[in-house]
């Protein structure tokens, strides 16, 4: 069995009274891509600045390629790469500066860094805008050259914190196909995120995190398993029925009412539907047969105004294991 | 570990100098704004009628001794007659009063036992206590006063000599046993009589030699406003400057970077220490810019270019203290720009970089040295006036000052540090 390079165990973090990880868990394998699967504030930030030995843990201990945690700062850091969720770089420095920067910082000089900086520029395609200032980058290039400011060093463990929020859907293709080509090139990486889809496509391994909480973990296959036999509809609505979606009353008399949660009440007493959550301007319902259910739920959401575009039926996935799990969706 | 320290520093200075609307700000802005007030209050133009010639100095002759008489006569000498125009006064107070009011350029007072502080006692042969001759110089006349200086310098530094000359020869008289040692007194008398007895224009002006020379300067003039204002701008955007840097301490932690060096391996120490080099460092670079600029735009003589390299230093340190003690002090980046211009114009009003402070009043005048624009101003003044040692104590104000603030904003960010070098 492939040997872990980082091992976290019982990793607590409170800020004042607010705990915001809860004892979490987790081993990374060597060359793999584990995902950290979570909606906003279930802490998966905290998570990475703790191993990144950014914030010091309340309680609980871990270990990076044989540096212990706390303890080995400085170790820890030459072994791990940092892609931060913010565009962390220079914007009045053009993207070699920015680059020759964070390289020096990792005791790079000279012909090496020199070299290094044109490796990083043409794998994250940006070789061509080396002398132009950052603050003349579209979104998703300064994504790009965040991520190639992580690279440099070539670490052993990097680290991806949400990198591809906020950018068109070109660049992110584009950079999980870069996530996936440093796999292949023996790099592992921690890749923490709040879309599904990402985890899907790029993960070895999952751990779902939920409130501070480690959830579930382990292969796609694995999680899905869950949830059994259950299938998806998900349901696509007009965008002012996220508004409706908040205010209309279910035909049965449940009220249709979104909770704080995410969680929608007005399909509760349909035959053979488990649970339902509102996610963006679409309804997430878990069925246990989905050509079964599917009239009555797309009945039912028509007549209490919610004008249903499209629906899709989904084999299980991870958001149908988030929301077997919690009861809720991975909402943005 | 010094690496990592310079790598920061080098590149919190390409940051502030990579913005060109920061650039045109913190060095175009004080350029203009000395060009603009020094139009206003008066103008920096040669006026070939003042330029050089005829400088006004007053003269207060405390001692009547003889060689109190021969500086007088050199001062009135004909040799000197096309530079100088001396006025006697008898009043010391009256005659700086005249300075302070920008009526002389200087005023030369020599107090009792001048003259006796060169003569060796006639028994003994000690030489008594020096007595000086105070030249008080006006800042708004840096060359005249200048020129006033070097004329006293060079005086007594030649009297001293032709005394020394007299004491070898007696010496050598009486080991010789030329002269018996009962006349040695009456054989000094004569020679020192030869020496500064004589107070003919011709004899005292023989004590100096002025070299005319031609200069390609434009300046010269008698008050350069310019001169005045180029230091005070300067150091009022200084502070604008070191705020602009420490603005940066809080807003690379917003913007991702601080957290993103600290996951690097550097200690939080290098990246303090880093930061407040590259304030410095910015500080002093847009200082010395100032001062080439000004030098080689306005032919402006800052004076000794050693002194000056060491008053630049103690007035950045002085300022990136203040500059920390802002970021100490502020919440966020948004705050220490509101605070930051803030003290940069009290800072400017308090310390004299819009009007100069000889005649604030006093509370005034204590107030503002808690600014490092009036200690360097001091400084720089001094400088220009070719006092040299004059600037020691602004140097050593402003470095005191450092110190503390670095002191104080150290205990403050110590108890932040877990706010600031943290994610």
């Amino acid at each position: 069995m492939t040997p872990p390079i980082l091992t976290a165990k019982d990793l607590r973090k409170k800020f004042g009274d607010f705990e915001a990880v809860k004892g979490i868990s987790f081993s990374v394998l060597r060359g793999e891509i584990f995902s950290l699967l979570g909606p906003n504030g279930a802490g998966k930030t905290t998570t990475i600045n703790m191993l990144s030995c950014l914030l010091p843990p309340t309680s609980g201990t871990a270990e990076i390629a044989g540096h212990a945690i706390p303890g080995d700062t400085l170790a820890v850091r030459r072994a791990i790469g940092v892609v931060p969720q913010e565009i962390a770089l220079y914007d009045s420095l053009s993207a070699r500066q920015n680059l020759e920067f964070w390289g020096r910082l990792y005791d790079m000089r000279g012909q090496e860094l020199t070299q290094r900086i044109d490796e990083v520029l043409d794998q994250v395609g940006l070789a061509d805008r080396a002398k132009d200032k950052v603050k003349t980058f579209s979104g998703g290039m300064k994504r790009r050259i965040n991520i190639a400011a992580g690279l440099l060093h070539k670490p052993q463990l990097l680290f991806m914190d949400e990198p591809t929020v906020g950018i068109d859907p070109q660049s992110r293709r584009r950079i999980l196909d870069m996530v996936r080509e440093l796999r292949d090139g023996g790099m592992t990486v921690l890749y923490t995120t709040h879309y599904m889809e990402e985890a899907e496509e790029l993960s070895d391994r999952v751990g779902i995190i939920d409130q501070g909480r480690l959830i579930a973990l382990g292969t796609q296959a694995e999680l899905t398993r869950v949830v059994g036999e259950q299938e998806t509809l998900r349901l696509h609505l007009a965008e002012e029925a996220g508004v409706a979606l908040a205010g209309v009353n279910g035909t049965a008399g449940a009220p249709a009412t979104m909770s704080a949660d995410g969680s929608v009440a007005l399909f509760s007493g349909l035959p053979g539907v488990l649970r339902a959550s509102a996610v963006d301007h679409q309804i997430v319902v878990n069925v246990a047969d989905a050509g079964a259910a599917l009239p009555a739920v797309v009945g039912r959401a028509n007549t209490a105004g919610l004008h249903v575009r499209s629906v899709d039926i989904e084999q299980p996935n991870l958001e149908a294991v988030f929301l077997h799990l919690t009861g809720r969706g991975l909402r943005d | 570990m010094m690496n990592k320290i310079l790598t920061i520093m080098w590149k919190d200075v390409r940051v502030l100098f990579g913005d060109w609307a920061t650039v045109a700000l913190i060095i175009a802005g004080p350029l203009v704004l000395a060009l603009g007030l020094g139009l206003v209050t008066g103008g920096f133009g040669a006026d070939d009628g003042l330029a050089i010639s005829r400088i006004p100095v007053l003269v207060v002759d405390q001692d009547g001794g003889p060689i109190a008489t021969a500086l007088r006569d050199v001062l009135t000498s004909d040799d000197l007659s096309d530079l100088l125009a001396p006025e006697a006064l008898a009043d010391a107070d009256a005659a700086r009063a005249r300075v302070a009011d920008g009526e002389a350029a200087a005023a030369i007072i020599i107090p009792p036992g001048f003259s006796d502080s060169f003569l060796p006692d006639a028994m003994t042969g000690d030489m008594p206590a020096a007595v000086a001759a105070q030249v008080v110089a006006d800042p708004g006349a840096p060359i005249g006063a200048a020129v006033v200086r070097g004329i006293v310098e060079e005086f007594t530094a030649r009297v001293a000599t032709s005394v020394a000359g007299v004491r070898l020869g007696l010496t050598q008289l009486a080991t010789s046993g030329a002269v018996p040692p009962s006349e040695l007194a009456a054989v000094g008398q004569q020679l020192g009589e030869g020496a500064f007895g004589d107070t003919t224009n011709a004899a005292a002006a023989s004590l100096i030699r002025i070299d005319r020379q031609s200069v390609t300067t434009t300046g010269g003039d008698d008050f350069n406003a310019l001169a005045y204002f180029a230091p005070s701008m300067a150091l009022l955007f200084l502070m604008y400057a070191v705020t602009l840097g420490a603005r940066t301490l809080l807003a690379e932690r917003r913007e991702g970077t601080l957290p993103r060096m600290l996951a690097a391996p550097v200690s939080a120490g290098q990246v303090l220490g880093g930061k407040v080099g590259g304030i410095f460092l910015g500080g002093f670079m847009q200082l010395s810019a100032l001062i080439l600029l000004t030098t080689l735009l306005f032919q402006l003589n800052w004076g000794n270019p050693l002194i000056v390299l060491l008053l630049v230093v103690a007035a950045a340190l002085a300022a990136t203290g203040w500059g920390l003690l802002i970021a100490a002090a502020a919440a966020n980046a948004g705050q220490v720009t509101s605070l930051g211009m803030a003290v940069t114009l009290l800072f400017g009003i308090l310390g004299g970089s819009f009007v100069p402070l000889e005649n604030a009043w006093p509370a005034l005048d204590a107030l503002s040295r808690i600014t490092p624009n009036r200690w360097a101003l001091d400084g720089f003044t001094a400088l220009a006036s070719g006092e040299t040692a004059a600037v020691l104590m602004p140097v050593a104000a402003l470095l005191v000052m450092a110190v503390v603030l670095f002191a104080v904003a150290a205990l403050i960010f110590r108890r932040r540090q877990g706010a600031l070098l943290t994610a």
